[in-house]
């Protein structure tokens, strides 16, 4: 047996490019799911990060394109940058005024960074492995640089691989302010 | 279409762990972390280091104390007079750093050597740290690398650094990454592991969602995986990291081994974003996967170290996982959480679980589970209750099952 494995070719056979602004972002959790694509339980992108609403949205209009998959079988690997921004500095302000009580508990599972992943697992039913990458500014190289590595999991039948250039820097608010910062996922 | 399926697939080469540091609630060498385990103490106490007048939580397993880093500069949160080091990477650098002088800073000199930590809210922790210090990054969204990027430049690594995150298999995650980086050449060897800190807000966030045990009265007996009267787990801290590089490379060089790691499974339960699904099929199937990746069946695991965190719905499904996947061979191999003694190190759990199985290996003894009073009879297993069991062990599988279903076991091997 070699030491060394060869990795394996990845064709891609689905990419859903979706930008939208951060003003837009609540209309994509109610809205309806694509015809064709595997539909979301009941108000389930309810408490998701901004992030992980573009990103299910999008595997959802990729899938529409492949009515005939079954992607029951796929793994996924989401490099977000800065996920979960909007929801921990309202989270923050919420503790400093109110203390742990006032803390929600959506903060974990939804605004770490591998719930962007999970979103899409949890949501479209895909039982391969599901992680977050990176979360810095690198994430999309750190993704790809992941996926190589997992690319032969046996059972695996096929991989998402998401990034996003979010994070648009906005300008600096002072603390206690009551105003989210700036967000722009793509 | 190829045949993926696990008993059509060849073995992975096993990795070699030729260092490992850490720093944990029970000790921050592996040695006093051994005996810990072996002695059934516990990590668990009142919490002292953190403020926690604004929480509603008074115990957790934290880590005694972080040594500061000499050549390492972690970021600095906050603002003011109220400026500090980060805390979590802190806690990784000392064990990354003590990994590297464990296996002898030579053996990493010259060599392609890279880094994957398991850390699951590092910005929201980093976040969470500066503001309470005062600062406002989370507001301004300034970009800045991982934790990871940082410390591989800090120490001068030449090969790939990165974060992964899948909830409290993170750390397992990564050294699962890592181990198919060795077999893929893209690294001659590879520091990999995780860790997580206590804090305020995901300490009230956890205890939000009633997954903290309550039991306030009596700290040291909160954490009891399989027990009838287990209400929650006990968030813990801290945080292990191992060198990894081909066990043939290792053996040319003779490297001190501390185990192999022989192979790793994963799935997704695609059941919900928080709680744990009761069918636990996507659990069983990890097992399976893990168990054919090092190459070995159900009643050649000598040892299962449980997920097993104290939850009411996670431990029944967890041990019905082990009892479909080992089969027969369920009724003899002993298992034991040791969560039970450590607390939930969350992101950092997988790798100081490792470690626990590479101490069973050592002390040829099953850690125990404490506070197993009453064992539940929805978890029927052969547990290792109160007192650590001797045993040849010589192997060991290791679950890691988190938030959003990600399922990730481990198989590790004595060298």
């Amino acid at each position: 047996m070699s030491s060394v494995h060869q990795p394996c070719r990845l064709p891609v056979v689905a990419y859903e490019p979706l930008s939208v602004l951060l003003a837009d972002v609540d209309a994509l959790r109610t809205a309806a799911d694509p015809e064709g694509s595997p539909p979301l339980p009941k108000r389930f992108l309810r408490h998701a990060d901004e992030q992980s609403v573009v990103a299910v949205r999008a595997v959802q209009r990729a899938l529409a394109a492949l009515p005939a998959a079954d992607c029951s079988r796929h793994g996924v690997i989401a490099a977000p940058c800065q996920a979960g921004r909007i929801a921990s500095s309202r989270t923050l302000a919420q503790y400093a005024a109110g203390g742990g009580v006032t803390v929600s508990t959506h903060i974990v599972p939804q605004a770490s960074l591998h719930a962007l992943a999970a979103a899409v697992s949890v949501g479209l039913g895909m039982h391969g492995p599901s992680l977050g990458v990176g979360g810095g500014p690198q994430a999309l190289h750190e993704g790809l640089l992941t996926a190589t590595a997992l690319a032969d999991t046996p059972g695996v039948e096929g991989w998402w691989l998401g990034g996003e250039r979010a994070c648009r820097r906005a300008p600096a608010r002072r603390r206690g302010a009551g105003r989210q910062p700036g967000c722009d996922p793509r | 279409m190829t045949d993926h399926t696990p008993s059509h697939r060849a073995a992975r080469c096993p990795a070699a762990i030729t260092g490992m540091g850490m720093l944990t609630p029970l000790g921050n060498d592996f040695a006093s972390v051994g005996d810990a385990l072996m002695a059934g103490r516990s990590g668990v106490r009142e919490i002292d280091l953190l403020d926690t007048s604004r929480t509603l939580r008074q115990f957790a397993a934290p880590v005694e104390a972080i040594p500061d880093l000499p050549g390492l500069q972690p970021r600095q949160l906050g603002k003011g007079d109220n400026v500090h080091a980060s805390r979590l990477e802190r806690l990784c650098g000392a064990a990354a750093v003590a990994a590297v002088d464990d296996c002898g800073a030579a053996a990493a000199a010259g060599r392609r050597v890279g880094l994957v930590l398991g850390i699951g809210a590092e910005q929201l922790k980093t976040w969470e740290a500066d503001f309470l210090a005062g600062g406002d990054a989370v507001f301004s969204g300034a970009r800045q690398p991982c934790i990871a990027a940082r410390l591989g430049q800090a120490l001068g690594l030449s090969g790939p650094c990165l974060t992964v995150a899948a909830a409290c298999a993170s750390s397992g995650y990564a050294l699962a990454v890592a181990h198919r980086w060795l077999s893929l050449g893209m690294v001659d060897a590879c520091l990999a592991g995780g860790g997580d800190i206590i804090s305020p807000v995901a300490l009230a966030a956890f205890y939000n969602l009633r997954a903290l045990s309550r039991r306030d009265d009596d700290p040291v007996k909160a954490s009891r995986p399989f027990d009838t009267a287990r209400d929650g787990f006990v968030m813990g801290e801290g945080a292990a990291v191992f060198m990894l590089e081909p066990e043939a490379a290792a053996r040319q060089r003779g490297a001190r081994m501390h185990g192999l790691l022989a192979g790793a499974g994963m799935s997704s339960d695609a059941s919900h974003m928080v709680a744990p699904c009761a069918e636990p099929a996507e659990a069983t199937r990890a097992i399976e996967m893990a168990l054919a990746d090092a190459g070995l069946r159900p009643d050649e695991i000598d040892y299962v170290n449980a997920h097993a965190a104290g939850t009411p719905v996670g431990d029944a499904a967890e041990a019905l996982a082990i009892r479909r996947a080992l089969g027969a061979a369920a009724e003899r191999v002993p298992v034991s959480s040791t969560k039970s003694m450590s607390g939930h190190l969350v992101s950092g759990a997988s790798a100081f679980e490792a470690v626990a199985c590479l101490a069973a290996f050592s002390r040829q003894a099953i850690p125990p589970t404490i506070n197993l009073d009453d064992p539940d009879e929805a978890c029927p297993l052969n547990h290792v209750a109160h007192q650590a069991r001797p045993a040849r062990v010589r192997t060991a599988l290791s679950n890691s099952f988190g938030f959003g279903g990600s399922n990730l076991c481990l198989v590790l091997k004595a060298a």
